[in-house]
Parts: C-alpha cells; sequence; structure tokens
C-alpha cells in the first residue's frame, strides 16, 4: 500500500510503496540529512522531529536523546524506518554546509596552455584532398572527418593566422581524431552549414566537438568545470580555460551524505550489495548534486553548458571510484587498493553528467591506499613538488592528510583523524553554521569571551572553535597537558573564582568533568572531558604521522622550510591555537601558512593547464605513500603524542 | 611487610622498577602470590580502569601502568607455575582480516595481560585459518577479536560462525570503534568492550572471575 511521507519546513512529500529508510525518502526530495557518525548510532545527531505520524522510539533514541526530547517527537533520523505516513521536521543545522574556495590568482603563470583547444578550419572539398587522403581514382572519396584531420594538419604547421583561433599543436592534430558518437554527429549536422567549421580537440589530439565557424557557444570564450569532491562538501567552480579565471563557483553537501559521513560508511554501503546496486546509488547521488552546483554556476554566469569544453575533478580515491560509477569495495579492506591509481582521461558524457558529451573530462591521479588526487592537486597548488627544502603539508579534514616534500621527494600518509573537527565525535560538535562557536578566549580575570557564527546564542562548536577551547583552557591551566581536566577542587586553588565555577563535576554521571564554555540555562555549551580525549586522538594521529615522515627522511623539524595547513576548515583555525595544542608543531610561527582549500586550487590548476597537468602526474608518480598502521614506531609515537605541549608561562 | 596498596600505588603511578622492587620483596617475605597479584596488580588496574572511564586518564597512563603491572607479573609467574596454579585464563587477540589497525587492539592484550590473563596475539589482518589453528593450538577460554572500519566488521559474524563450525566452545568477545552491544549480539558474541578497561572487565566477567 502507499503511503506519503512529508517533510518540514520544505513542505516536500515522498510517496512509497514498501518501508523506507528517512534518510533516502528525504534525499529523493532533495533534503540532505548530515549524519556525523555515518548512522553508527553514537553522535546523536540527526535528530528530527516526527511531527505527524505514530514512529516509535527505539533504545537507541532514548539513549542517544533522552526521555524528554523523545516525548517530543524527537527521533534519530538515521534510526527511522518508515512504513505509514509521517510528518518529519528537519532542523536546518542539520543542513549547514561548508564554503570551499578554488585558490587565489596566484596560481597560475600566464599564458596557460590548456588541455583543450578550438581552432576554426576550413573542411576542404572531397576533390582537393583525394590524393593526399590515398584515395586513388577508383576509391570512394574520403569522408569529412579524414579531411578535417588533413586541414588540423596542415593547420597545426601554419602560424595563428586568426586572432580568435588558437594554433594547434603539432602532436594534436596528428592523431586519429577518435571522435566519440556525439562529436561526429555535430560534424555531420555542421556540413550542412558549410565547410568552415571549429573544432574542439584535447591534448591527446581527441575530436571533442564540432560547429559550424558561425556557431553560438564558438563565440564565447571556452569555459571549463574544477571539481572538488570531498567525502562531506562537494564544490564546483566555472573557469575560463585560456585565462584561468573563475567565474563562479557553488559548493554544497556530498549528495552522498545519506549514505554515510566518512569514506569507509560510502564504501561499506556499496560492498553490502553484491549487484553494484550499492555502488551504482552512490554514483547517481554524487553526479545528481554535482548537476545542481554546475547549473548555479552556469547560470550565475550566464555560460551556456555547450560552452564547457573540459573538466577536471579531484578527490579521495573513494570519491573518484563513485564519479566513475565504480565498485569502491576494494578500497575498504587492507591493502585499500582500488580499480586504478593514476590519472583517468575520458569525457563527461561517460560520467552521466549534463553537460556537452563531447566535453572533456580528467580525473587527476592518486597516490594510493587513501591518499588520493586531492592531495596530489594540493601538493601542485602549493607549488610542494617544486619546493628548494623539504617542506609539510597537512590537509585538514575528515580524513587528514601529511605530506612531507620538496624537489626531491614526496612522502605522504593518511591519518585517522577520524570526523572531529567535523563534530561528529565531539558532544556538542557542529559545523561552522550559526550559532557555532568558532572563537574561545580565557581573560586573566577568569571571564570567557566567545565568538559566534551568526552572532547568535551558542548552540555548539565548530572545528576552530574546539581547537580554540582547548588551548584556552590548555593555557588557563583547566587542563592538564596529559588532556586531564582538573577537578573544582583543583581549579579554586588555581584559577579565578569566575572560571572555577564553569567547571562542572560529572554533569551527565559517568562521562567525567565537563567545562561550560557558554549558552543559556538548558541550553548551555559545554566542553567534556571525553571532548578533550577525542582532539587528543586527533591531533596525536597527526602530530605522530608527521613524526614518522620526518624520521623516513632523517629530518628534524629544524629542517623544514615551513608548514602548510590546508583545508576548508583550516582557513578558520588560530595560528597560535593549533600550536598551543600540538596540532601544528612548535615551530616560529611565520613559518606556519594557511593555503585554504588547496585540492580545489588544485583542480582549477590541472583543468587550465597542461603543463600543472603533468606535474600532477609526475608529482603521482614519484609519490611514496607510507602506511602508519604498518610503521613499527607508530603506536609509541602516536601514544607520546596524545599528550598536549606544556603551556608556556603566562605573560 | 610491603604495603600492598602502595604496590597498588606503583602500578597506577606506572613506576614498573618500583613496581617490580616491591613485588619482589613481598615475595622474598614469604607473602602469597595470590593476594600480591589481586590485591597490588590487579587492584591498581582496576583503579586504571575506573580513571580512564571517567576521562581522567587516557592511553599513555593506561599503557604505562600495564607496562609496570607487566613488570610485576613477570616475577609472580615463575612462582605460579612452580605451584601448578594457572593463569585467568587464555585468550586469543587479533584485528579482523582485511584490517590492520592495531593501537586499541595491543591496548586490550597489554591490560589482559595486566589482568592475569596468557594473551596470544595474532596481530592484525588476522585470516580465518590463522585463528582457527591458533585456537585449536591454545585452546583458549576467550577469543577477542577487533575490528575499526564498517567495512570490515562484517568479518565478525563470519569468524564467531566459523569458530562455532570448528567446535569452539569457549567464549568470544568483540570491539573496536564501530561496533556496538547491538552488533555484538546479533553477530553471536559472547560480549562487547567498549574500550579497553572494560574488555578487561567484560573478560573477568566471561570467565567468572569478575565480583
Amino acid at each position: 500500500m502507499s503511503f506519503s511521507l512529508r517533510f518540514l519546513p520544505d513542505n516536500r512529500s515522498w510517496s512509497a510503496d514498501e518501508p523506507v529508510d528517512l534518510v533516502l525518502a528525504a534525499a529523493g526530495c532533495d533534503i540532505l540529512l548530515e549524519q556525523p557518525c555515518g548512522s553508527r548510532t553514537v553522535c546523536g545527531k540527526c535528530r528530527v522531529r516526527v511531527v505527524e505520524g505514530d514512529v516509535p522510539a527505539g533504545a537507541e533514541d532514548l539513549r542517544l536523546l533522552g526521555q524528554a526530547a523523545v516525548a517530543e517527537g524527537w527521533r534519530l533520523a538515521c534510526r527511522m524506518t518508515l512504513a505509514a505516513p509521517a510528518t518529519i521536521e528537519v532542523p536546518p543545522a542539520l543542513r549547514s554546509t561548508a564554503a570551499k574556495s578554488f585558490g587565489d590568482d596566484t596560481l597560475f603563470t600566464l599564458p596557460l596552455d590548456p588541455p583543450v583547444r578550438g581552432v576554426r578550419v576550413r573542411i576542404p572539398e572531397a576533390q582537393e584532398v583525394a590524393h593526399e587522403a590515398g584515395a586513388g581514382p577508383h576509391h570512394p572519396p574520403p569522408g569529412a572527418l579524414e579531411r578535417l584531420a588533413l586541414a588540423l594538419r596542415a593547420a597545426a604547421g601554419r602560424p595563428r593566422t586568426n586572432g580568435k583561433s588558437a594554433p594547434v599543436q603539432p602532436d594534436v592534430a596528428l592523431g586519429t581524431l577518435a571522435p566519440g558518437a556525439a562529436a561526429l554527429r555535430e560534424l555531420a549536422a555542421a556540413l550542412r552549414h558549410g565547410p568552415e567549421v571549429r573544432a574542439w580537440l584535447d591534448a591527446d589530439g581527441r575530436l571533442l566537438a564540432v560547429e559550424p565557424a558561425g556557431g553560438e557557444t564558438g563565440a564565447g570564450p571556452d569555459c571549463g568545470l574544477a571539481l572538488d569532491v570531498g567525502t562531506t562538501t562537494v564544490a564546483v567552480a566555472l573557469v575560463e580555460l585560456a585565462r584561468g579565471e573563475v567565474l563562479a563557483s557553488a559548493s554544497g553537501l556530498n549528495a552522498q551524505t545519506p549514505f554515510g559521513a566518512d569514506v569507509i560508511s560510502r564504501i561499506a554501503h556499496a560492498q553490502e550489495r553484491a549487484d553494484g546496486a550499492g555502488a551504482d546509488a552512490l554514483h547517481r547521488a554524487l553526479v545528481r548534486g554535482l548537476d545542481g552546483l554546475i547549473a548555479r554556476c552556469l547560470e550565475s554566469a550566464a555560460v551556456p553548458a555547450a560552452r564547457v569544453r573540459a573538466l577536471a575533478a579531484v578527490g579521495n580515491p573513494t570519491m573518484l571510484h563513485t564519479l566513475l560509477g565504480a565498485d569502491p569495495t576494494s578500497l575498504g579492506q587492507a591493502p585499500y587498493v582500488g580499480a586504478w591509481r593514476g590519472s583517468w582521461h575520458g569525457l563527461a558524457g561517460e560520467l552521466g553528467l549534463e553537460l556537452p558529451r563531447g566535453a572533456s573530462a580528467y580525473l587527476a591521479p592518486g597516490v594510493g591506499s587513501h591518499v588520493g588526487a586531492d592531495t596530489i592537486a594540493a601538493i601542485v597548488a602549493c607549488g610542494l613538488d617544486q619546493a628548494e627544502r623539504p617542506t609539510l603539508l597537512v590537509d585538514l579534514g575528515t580524513n587528514s592528510e601529511v605530506v612531507l616534500g620538496c624537489r626531491d621527494f614526496i612522502l605522504c600518509a593518511s591519518t585517522s583523524a577520524g570526523p572531529a573537527f567535523e563534530g561528529a565525535t565531539i558532544r556538542q560538535g557542529m559545523r561552522a553554521a550559526p550559532g557555532a562557536i568558532e572563537q574561545v578566549r580565557i581573560r586573566q580575570s577568569g571571564s570567557v569571551m566567545l565568538r559566534v557564527v551568526g552572532g547568535e546564542e551558542p548552540v555548539g562548536l565548530c572545528g576552530s572553535g574546539l581547537v580554540d577551547a582547548a588551548a584556552a583552557l590548555l593555557g588557563a591551566g583547566v587542563i592538564e597537558p596529559s588532556g586531564r581536566m582538573r577537578s573544582r577542587e583543583e581549579l579554586e586553588a588555581l584559577v579565578p573564582p569566575a572560571l572555577a565555577q564553569r567547571l562542572l563535576e560529572d554533569p551527565e554521571a559517568g562521562a567525567g568533568r565537563a567545562f561550560l564554555l557558554g549558552g543559556v540555562a538548558g541550553r548551555q555549551v559545554l566542553l567534556t572531558a571525553a571532548d578533550v580525549r577525542q582532539l587528543q586522538l586527533v591531533k596525536g594521529s597527526i602530530a605522530a604521522g608527521i613524526r614518522v615522515l620526518l624520521a623516513r627522511k632523517a629530518l628534524r623539524l629544524d629542517d623544514v622550510a615551513g608548514v602548510l595547513l590546508a583545508g576548508a576548515f583550516g582557513n578558520y583555525l588560530r595560528k597560535t591555537s593549533a600550536q598551543a595544542i600540538g596540532l601544528v608543531p612548535d615551530i616560529d610561527p611565520e613559518r606556519v601558512h594557511f593555503v585554504g582549500n588547496a585540492a580545489g586550487a588544485g583542480a582549477r590548476a590541472v583543468l587550465c593547464d597542461r603543463g600543472l597537468r603533468r606535474r600532477a602526474e609526475e608529482a603521482a608518480a614519484r609519490a611514496e605513500y607510507v602506511e602508519l598502521a604498518d610503521a613499527p614506531e607508530y603506536p609509541d609515537l602516536f601514544a607520546a603524542e596524545l599528550a598536549f605541549p606544556a603551556p608556556a608561562s603566562t605573560g | 611487610m610491603v604495603d600492598l596498596e602502595q604496590l597498588a600505588q606503583q602500578v597506577i603511578g606506572g613506576r614498573a622498577d618500583e613496581t617490580g622492587r616491591l613485588v619482589k620483596q613481598a615475595l622474598d617475605e614469604g607473602m602469597d602470590a595470590q593476594t600480591v597479584l589481586e590485591r597490588g596488580l590487579i587492584a591498581g588496574m582496576a583503579v586504571i580502569g575506573m580513571r580512564f572511564r571517567a576521562n581522567e586518564i587516557f592511553v599513555p597512563e593506561v599503557l604505562v601502568a600495564a607496562r609496570a603491572m607487566k613488570a610485576g607479573l613477570e616475577l609472580l609467574e615463575p612462582v605460579f607455575a612452580a605451584s601448578g596454579v594457572q593463569p585467568l585464563g587464555t585468550v586469543v587477540l587479533g584485528t579482523v582480516k582485511g584490517d590492520i589497525h592495531d593501537i586499541g587492539k595491543n591496548l586490550v592484550g597489554m591490560m589482559l595481560r595486566g589482568a592475569g590473563f596468557r594473551v596470544i596475539d595474532l596481530g592484525v589482518n588476522v585470516p580465518q585459518p590463522k585463528l582457527l589453528e591458533a585456537v585449536a593450538q591454545h585452546s583458549p577460554e576467550i577469543v577477542a577479536l577487533s575490528a575499526l572500519l564498517t567495512t570490515t566488521m562484517g568479518q565478525m559474524p563470519l569468524n564467531i560462525r566459523a569458530l562455532r563450525d570448528a567446535g569452539y566452545a569457549g567464549k568470544i568477545m568483540v570491539g573496536g570503534a564501530p561496533l556496538s552491544q547491538e552488533f555484538a549480539e546479533k553477530a553471536g558474541a559472547d560480549a562487547y568492550g567498549a574500550n579497553a578497561p572494560d574488555a578487561v572487565e567484560q573478560a573477568l566477567r566471561l570467565i567468572g572471575a569478575a565480583a
């Protein structure tokens, strides 16, 4: 029997014939619910409210949400399978997304060498080229494609004659053109308008698209799309190929989120179905989400989709597997090897995106295991591969990658840092959405200063707020370097009463102490002793990863030119706080640099320039992957790095 | 006479040398080895477990405490062996196939040893035949399996079924970040250890040694 589910406040409905998972029904209405813990029912953050309908509470609902919330209709979205009509309210905090940038304009040195070029040529008449095409008097005359190839070859040998069309590289025109069906269709259609055409070729000499010389889309500059496919956030930039300029960009929550928050839960979703239906669902969700972002970019820049000639995507191996529709199951089991590791070169039509089928598509190469094309893109964008002296790059995210590299070597490692910065493992953790505490300072007097996103009453703590809070409490002596939160009694002898009063002894019975950061009565924001432990795990795994990489090259921190902090979240981090808790090594702060979304910048780089694309290929070929779990020294380093640095003497 | 309370404090503080010295002194003074173990070493580790759960201490403190415990146990073991007293029980421990995470598993191993168990650690990425072989060889009271990934936790029910099919009648416990009590029950495990100290408690419960 068919029934309907209604979602508020959007007032969208979904009808089902059989019991359906709430998150998937919501996704069907384009309402993406975040599940920070990947529906493992540990975080309790995917709460939605049942406004109408009978949805019995389970043990997990009671455990994570509490009796009072359950009585008000709150339930865990991740546990909910519905078989009868219901109206569900989805709170806005569940749908926030972080913006991602695509790097600044210092990324390029012009002129660029775009991987796709448009050239205007005249297709010669059959009799003009019969002898060149190898056809004798008794052979049929060559087709338009063969004649186009001859014309392109001839054009390649000539200097540029027309201000608008760039010269074709000799190696380009010597290819067989290997057109896809779409390009052949376009060629046939163009012939009706006359012999003058504009043809687009990729770096391998493949014919991508053809249109009549006077055609509309050829009038504007060629564009491309840089895709930064993150596990949590997906970002798209529309770029003018010849200049590398970003015309528009958009980002949103990865539409795979209903299948889980991290790479491993996505893989698990694919793995569950032997018939490939899981991998297929991941692919369709991702492509649909990308299509939406692409449409937004095209619309805001007023660029017709037909002018998109190329796309380049970066992402971790699981994201690129699912972008291609490939089953990522093998990435979920040691030794974590995918179906391919290097770059992939094909056509946009093969990805199922709503773009010209003949647009060139490039997936940047990865390093291996879970270190993917996003890391390679970040390496190229930061110039790590050309650095004279060894430089550290830390890409903070759901999984944090650590790279030590220079022109002589590149070492990469993936730390299983986990989604603490996104808030999943933190009691009141959240994304940098309105109400999130993003900065914390403690004054000499013991008063606590908060900066909250949107200037609202605080409701939670985002990644930078978490780091800031821990740094401030460490500096004030509320937290010991071991990570232990001092007792109220100890604090009363040590810090101003205003501060000591904020220490709550075991507010949740059994979970230990907590520090009251702010918030109004009933909606207090606490940093718990357990939260501090989670932060230690992240910090410990990154710091130990750095030490393993340094040891592999027998280097010390003093030998390193600098530390680059990448990642969307990294930009909001305070350098002093990151160093105070040891997330960033203790070096001169002037050698620590925030580089923003380096993966996105790298995607734009490999989209626009063949030279940068070659650098990515070369970096991927020589990058070494260090499996931290196999490093014999890692467990001891990890245990040692769990502690925070001793705070500098106050002054 | 050695103050066993003070011995427990040495374990809690992670002072291996001092722990060893006090154990040796207690034995020299003719104290019963079982009493030294229970009221000194195990009492110390019990405090460690309690403090870990309350977030008072963390992995490094547990590690050093476990090392101190081990220093004491090494002196007690020959005494037990000579008097024919068996260790609490044998645990075969490992991380399942496809998974190479070992920090949590190692911690569990150390704390189990600390609590008096004999631990056969098979390491990480343990294929089923290797597990069955070890179980046949050591006849453990407990098999403890760890998985850190949602993609590998599916190995748990497979291993448990294989163990039972092979005739293993002892206890099986599981643990690791993505697991839950509910999952452990569904997989057919006898116990779920939420963290290292909890794993020790569960192990003691399984062999009926805990109060």
